[in-house]
């Protein structure tokens, strides 16, 4: 799975948990905190994800994604 | 809501400055708010219980993992598992009435380490751990504060949190040391020479300090004793539930460091021999819908969870997934914790009626940690019931007047045995039926007071009753809980209570349910209202419009200012409760909705190393401390130039 997917299987997950959200243009530098997604709403998206994958992020490498890019990077770590 | 702070330490105090001296006839109008009395065990203490629980082998604690999987603990093995973990506490040189602090993650690690250490007589003191790395900083302050409060002598934690902790030792005074769960879990017990023979444990010892969340600045630890925790968990689990240990089983995901994880799943169903099943906070938040469907697998009877989690649940619940659910094996669903909202109830009963939910197993409740936990449930026989009472009676002449239209306020049902709920007035007297005041409280649930604090235990505990803070009244025999009596919005000598205002801006499209804050401010001549909401909306300008056209149109104020911030705008506690004080202060700071931007990963990296960078100092001084007495003056300077 290449960046380009991992961040179309995420807006997929976004739109998932709440379908109002509007993301606009994303690369490895858009920083998680600039979605316009809060905590809650963040792990949400980040629990959709784990399920489309099939794979567990450890709870002390969620408190460490910043951008985009961290996220591919641990999801390439994992699979 | 955050999550940092779903790990939250309790409910907001409520501590309060009236003094109430004047008091008639204080059981007045209380007959009816109260329950009818059950047989309770024969337990005094949590000791107690743990000695009971060891004759019971064939059933106990399930921990789920994230992957929800998980073994079962017998009640014997927890009771066994108790003593060992006191054994090595008191190897460690943790007396009797030592406090030792928990940043334990692990559900499993949490109970039976806080099992172990109230086993040795050793107070826990429950603490949340960091999670949101951005706010680091903060974290860090706040547990100094509440360390150092407790006068904490240790510190258990994982080896994963431990790196960033390190830095407290040189902070807190009474710091020693800080203990990995890693070691107590698999300590070799046979080079153990430390005994729990002369252990003796008084029902009014204090059993464990339960921080409550509701200041960072000045944190309060309430003492919760044993007889208290009898007291409360005799009511909840007979009382309040009628529990019948051979079929009933509880299934929690709340976290275990807040009054309603511990207190109402650890500690009363092993007092009462019920089972339950732990799920950890995290995967809730995660994945929702999971806390309905291990209800669903493991059959469960008895849940609780506050109003937010109603309204996830509610959202995430596709036909699909109601079509896989039976929740018929549900006979009691609490909610409790933060303000309760008759919509958001509503549409979870109607959701879930479809897989077999019970209207009847909804029960509203009320409580906070100053209580132990629990002060009032709602009958187990009947559905929600809400009152609408008319705004302009209640607001201008403070009384409660059945409307058509108005205020709907979810009804919290009665008080326990042995315990009294009442309403004051603001010279302390009592009032009628009806009558709107501050919600006061006795009864052997209640705790003796904050552990030092002389000043705020004499004002929570003014006149012989615990003063909650909260405003109600009582109707037809159930208790009404309208909003926090510091939050009131007074307006040209009138009362508005914020809550109100703020489920009626909660109403418009774009505004996210839950994220609404009214306060007032000092205005030019008096005091006026400010509403602050976040939105994932743009278009700014049209939003604001229709906020102020809203609170206009159902309360007749013209809001000074809307302030519209983005999601996670608004300042939470620990346990996610929304901060109306530190709202006003920011927005009167004028630093509102700024937290979240000066939170770059930047700024987060840096604020990290920092930690650990003092965290790694602090162990290498503290160990110069602990291995050559000589060496004291080299920490002194080396503190004082890093105090610098």
């Amino acid at each position: 799975m290449n960046d380009q997917q991992i961040i179309a299987l995420f807006q997929e997950a976004v739109a998932e948990v709440d379908g109002n959200v509007k993301l606009g243009e994303m690369t490895a530098a858009t920083e998680l905190s600039s979605l316009g997604l809060d905590s809650v709403m963040t792990m949400e998206v980040i629990g959709v994800m784990e399920e489309k994958l099939n794979v567990r992020f450890p709870d002390e490498d969620l408190a460490t994604l910043k951008n985009m890019g961290d996220l591919t990077k641990l999801i390439h770590r994992l699979s | 809501m955050a999550v940092d702070g779903l790990i939250g330490g309790g409910h907001i105090s409520g501590a309060l400055t009236t003094e109430s001296s004047f008091i008639s006839d204080p059981c007045a109008g209380n007959a009816d708010l109260t329950m009818d009395t059950k047989e309770y065990g024969m337990t005094q203490t949590l000791v107690d219980g743990l000695a009971a629980a060891a004759a019971i082998d064939h059933k106990g604690y399930t921990f789920l993992d994230d992957r929800l999987e998980g073994e079962e603990w017998s009640f014997a093995r927890i009771s066994a598992e108790a003593d060992r973990r006191a054994r090595y506490f008191r190897s460690l040189g943790l007396e009797k009435g030592d406090r030792l602090a928990m940043i334990v993650p692990d559900g499993e690690d949490f109970v039976l380490s806080f099992f172990g250490a109230v086993r040795a007589g050793i107070v826990p003191v429950p603490m949340y751990p960091p999670l949101a790395l951005g706010k680091l900083d903060s974290y860090i302050d706040t547990a100094a504060r509440i360390l150092g409060t407790a006068s904490a002598k240790m510190l258990l934690t994982t080896k994963q949190v431990s790196p960033i902790l390190w830095s407290l030792l040189s902070r807190v005074e009474t710091l020693e040391e800080i203990v990995l769960t890693e070691k107590v879990r698999d300590h070799d017990d046979s080079t153990i020479t430390a005994t729990l023979d002369d252990i003796v444990i008084e029902p009014s010892d204090a059993c464990f300090l339960q921080f409550t969340s509701g200041s960072t600045s000045d944190p309060k630890g309430v003492i919760v004793s044993h007889e208290n925790l009898v007291a409360n968990a005799n009511a909840i689990m007979y009382d309040g539930l009628d529990c019948d240990p051979e079929t009933d089983r509880g299934v929690s995901w709340l976290p275990l460091y807040h009054d309603m994880g511990l207190i109402g799943f650890v500690i009363s169903p092993l007092i009462a021999h019920v089972p339950v099943v732990f799920i950890p906070t995290l995967s809730f938040v995660k994945r929702p819908p999971v806390w309905l469907d291990v209800v669903n697998e493991y059959r469960g009877t008895i849940t609780f969870a506050p109003n937010f989690a109603f309204g996830l649940a509610t959202k995430r619940a596709t036909p699909q997934k109601l079509a896989q659910l039976d929740l018929s094996c549900i006979r009691v669903l609490g909610c409790g914790a933060e303000p309760i909202n008759p919509t958001t109830m509503r549409a979870f009963v109607d959701k879930f009626a479809t897989a077999g939910f019970s209207p009847n197993a909804l029960m509203p409740c009320y409580g906070m940690a100053e209580a132990t936990l629990a002060m009032s449930f709602d009958r187990l026989d009947r559905p929600m019931n809400t009152l609408t009472i008319d705004r302009d009676a209640y607001e201008g002449d403070k009384v409660a007047k059945e409307a058509a239209e108005g205020l709907e306020l979810v009804g919290c049902g009665a008080t326990f045995p042995n315990h009294d709920v009442a309403i004051m007035g603001a010279k302390g007297e009592l009032l009628e039926d009806g009558q709107v005041g501050e919600i006061v409280f006795r009864g052997p649930s209640v705790t003796r007071g904050y552990f030092e604090n002389a000043d705020a235990t004499k004002d929570l505990l003014a006149g012989g009753w615990l003063h909650t803070g909260d405003l109600g009244f009582k109707k037809n025999g159930t208790l009404y809980i309208s909003g926090r009596q510091k939050d009131l919005v007074i307006l040209n000598g009138r009362n508005y209570y914020p809550q109100s205002i703020e489920w009626e801006v909660e109403q418009i499209d774009g505004i996210r349910k839950g994220n609404v804050v009214a306060f007032s401010t000092p205005g030019d001549s008096s005091e006026e209202l400010v509403v602050v909401a976040e939105t994932k909306v743009a278009e700014k300008d049209l939003l604001e419009a229709a906020v102020k056209r809203r609170v206009h149109d159902a309360f007749g104020i013209r809001p000074r200012e809307i302030v519209l911030v983005g999601p996670g705008g608004l300042p939470k506690t620990s346990s996610g409760k929304l901060q109306r004080r530190k709202t006003k202060q920011l927005f009167e700071e004028g630093t509102l909705g700024t937290e979240n931007r000066l939170m770059g990963s930047t700024a987060t990296r840096v604020a990290l190393a920092r930690h650990l960078t003092r965290s790694a100092f602090a162990r290498f001084t503290h160990n110069i401390k602990k291995t050559a007495r000589p060496a004291k003056k080299l920490v002194d300077v080396v503190r004082r130039a890093e105090s610098r």
